[in-house]
């Protein structure tokens, strides 16, 4: 794909395919409502790196990455969980192995790809399926359909946002083979 | 890159705009330098647009799945969505004559994008009819576009249209809803979100190809290429009436609810009638009243129900108990 830059493809290839692990090393430390903003924050300082390809084990290294920022949001809190410290050193040595998180096999993905696209609204999964299954240029869905390019551009835009975020939800409910840490107790930090 | 975690847009919109970036780019339609300028200007851009660019690398993979009949066909992959009820009956029926038509304003039409184009502002009403094959009235705020051929190819991108189709000659009728084919005859058409509304006076029409022939006094919802009819009146020629009324200036009403028929109303105006106590909302209104002048109709709401009105500094009209 021309308009990826090199750390883009570097992204995609070592990161990306970690982020249900990802996910649930932020989900266990700061619960699922800011599991995602952690890890965006994450990927943002991996990707700010100045040289991104000396990163030997990406995956290792965002997972750290998600650890010392949620010690920086911990020093900031004025109410800490009890059981959050001790949980940090535990996870020192409980990095769930790939595997763990891994959502589907290709052939399965292949199928939930088809299941979101049967799930986006009509016209919207019609289109995507005539370009992306048919591999029709646009102008020519355009003219299929008799609708304007620019509809077309907002179908496309509609439908692989839908999808994506489907996918990004299928990686949260992965979080939950994730340990984590039992009830929680709250004590006002000193 | 910059970044700064206080100042994101949250990670869903993130990825609209970057979906909506990548169907630009793949469409030939995107500004490079921009899109480049927007990608750079913060980290989180790039994550967003990344993502999505890993969804459509992945969705390329779909091209190898062996055909299956849920793959194959598109149409047949994507079921119908169930077409929802229509809120308000209106039937029309077989071969009524259509009155001549007032025509308020003129009609005009400009060369944009090689079609033409016509449009009315709020309050407008407009007919065009530079083309021997069909006329085409255009009600309050509605645009239209068209190319010449065989057939017509008219886009309603907003508002309502009534179309004279003269013998011999077939149009298509583009609408966010799906296409209609209508063959020599006359129809009126309107836009309700999505979906259009089409209702066959004289002649006849599909939607799509091979679709169900809609015939007079038939009135078709499209929504999403499919289409649901809405059910028979037994008062045949007074919903012809309503349904043709904008064309003679006049909003006719029998017994719809105030908030109906304010927002009927309000399609005329720039400054808005507004109800101001909720309890309004429960009338019931009857009549036939002038689209020009919303004194008569503020005037039969004061004297039939003691609702009173109050003009605000912005011009809009506020509704209630007198």
């Amino acid at each position: 794909m021309s308009w990826l830059r090199d750390v883009d493809r570097w992204f995609l290839n070592e990161v990306l395919p970690h982020a249900a692990a990802y996910r649930a090393r932020a989900a266990h430390f700061c619960g699922r409502d800011e599991a995602d903003d952690l890890v965006q924050e994450a990927y943002a300082r991996v990707l700010a790196t100045p040289d991104h390809k000396a990163i030997a084990a990406p995956r290792g290294f965002v997972l750290a990455v998600v650890r010392n920022l949620a010690l920086e949001r911990l020093r900031r809190a004025n109410v800490v969980r009890i059981d959050f410290l001790a949980s940090m050193e535990m996870l020192e040595v409980a990095d769930p192995a790939p595997d763990a998180f891994a959502v589907s096999s290709g052939r399965s993905e292949l199928q939930l790809l088809l299941f979101l696209i049967n799930e986006l609204p009509a016209q919207c999964g019609r289109v995507v399926h005539m370009r992306k299954i048919q591999q029709m240029p646009p102008a020519r869905i355009a003219e299929e359909l008799s609708i304007s390019l620019s509809t077309v551009e907002k179908h496309i835009a509609k439908g692989l946002a839908l999808i994506t975020k489907a996918r990004r939800e299928r990686i949260a409910q992965a979080e939950e083979v994730c340990p984590t840490v039992p009830t929680p107790l709250r004590l006002p930090l000193t | 890159m910059s970044h700064g975690p206080d100042t994101l847009a949250p990670a869903a919109d993130l990825t609209e705009i970057a979906a909506g970036w990548l169907a630009a780019l793949d469409a030939g339609t995107a500004d490079s330098d921009a899109f480049e300028a927007w990608r750079s200007a913060d980290v989180r851009h790039a994550i967003a647009f990344a993502e999505v660019a890993q969804t459509w690398q992945d969705l390329n993979d779909l091209r190898l799945v062996p055909c299956s009949p849920e793959t194959a066909d598109p149409l047949q992959a994507f079921p119908p969505i169930e077409a929802h009820r229509p809120d308000r009956r209106r039937v029309l029926r077989a071969a009524v004559a259509l009155g001549a038509v007032v025509v308020a304003g003129g009609g005009f039409a400009i060369r944009a994008a090689a079609r033409n184009k016509a449009d009315t502002a709020i309050g407008q009403r407009r007919t065009v009819s530079d083309n021997p094959a069909f006329s085409v009235d255009l009600n309050t705020d509605s645009s239209i576009t068209w190319k010449d051929g065989a057939p017509v190819r008219l886009w309603l991108e907003r508002g309502e249209i009534a179309i004279r189709l003269g013998p011999a000659h077939r149009l298509s009728l583009m609408t966010p809803g799906g296409t209609f084919h209508l063959a020599s005859g006359v129809y009126n058409a309107r836009l309700r979100g999505a979906s259009c509304e089409l209702a066959v006076l004289q002649g006849q029409g599909t939607l799509g190809d091979g679709g169900r022939t809609f015939v007079p006094g038939e009135v078709a919802l499209a929504t999403a290429g499919q289409a649901s009819l809405r059910p028979r009146d037994a008062d045949l020629a007074a919903d012809l009436g309503r349904i043709t009324a904008w064309q003679r200036d006049t909003l006719v009403l029998g017994g719809e609810s105030l908030d109906y028929a304010l927002a009927e109303m309000n399609r005329y105006r720039a400054q808005k009638i507004v109800i101001g106590d909720p309890a309004l909302s429960r009338l019931r209104i009857g009549g036939t009243f002038a689209t020009t002048d919303a004194r008569e109709f503020l005037e039969a709401l004061r004297t039939s129900f003691g609702v009173k009105a109050t003009a605000g500094a912005d011009g809009n009209i506020v509704l209630t108990h007198d």
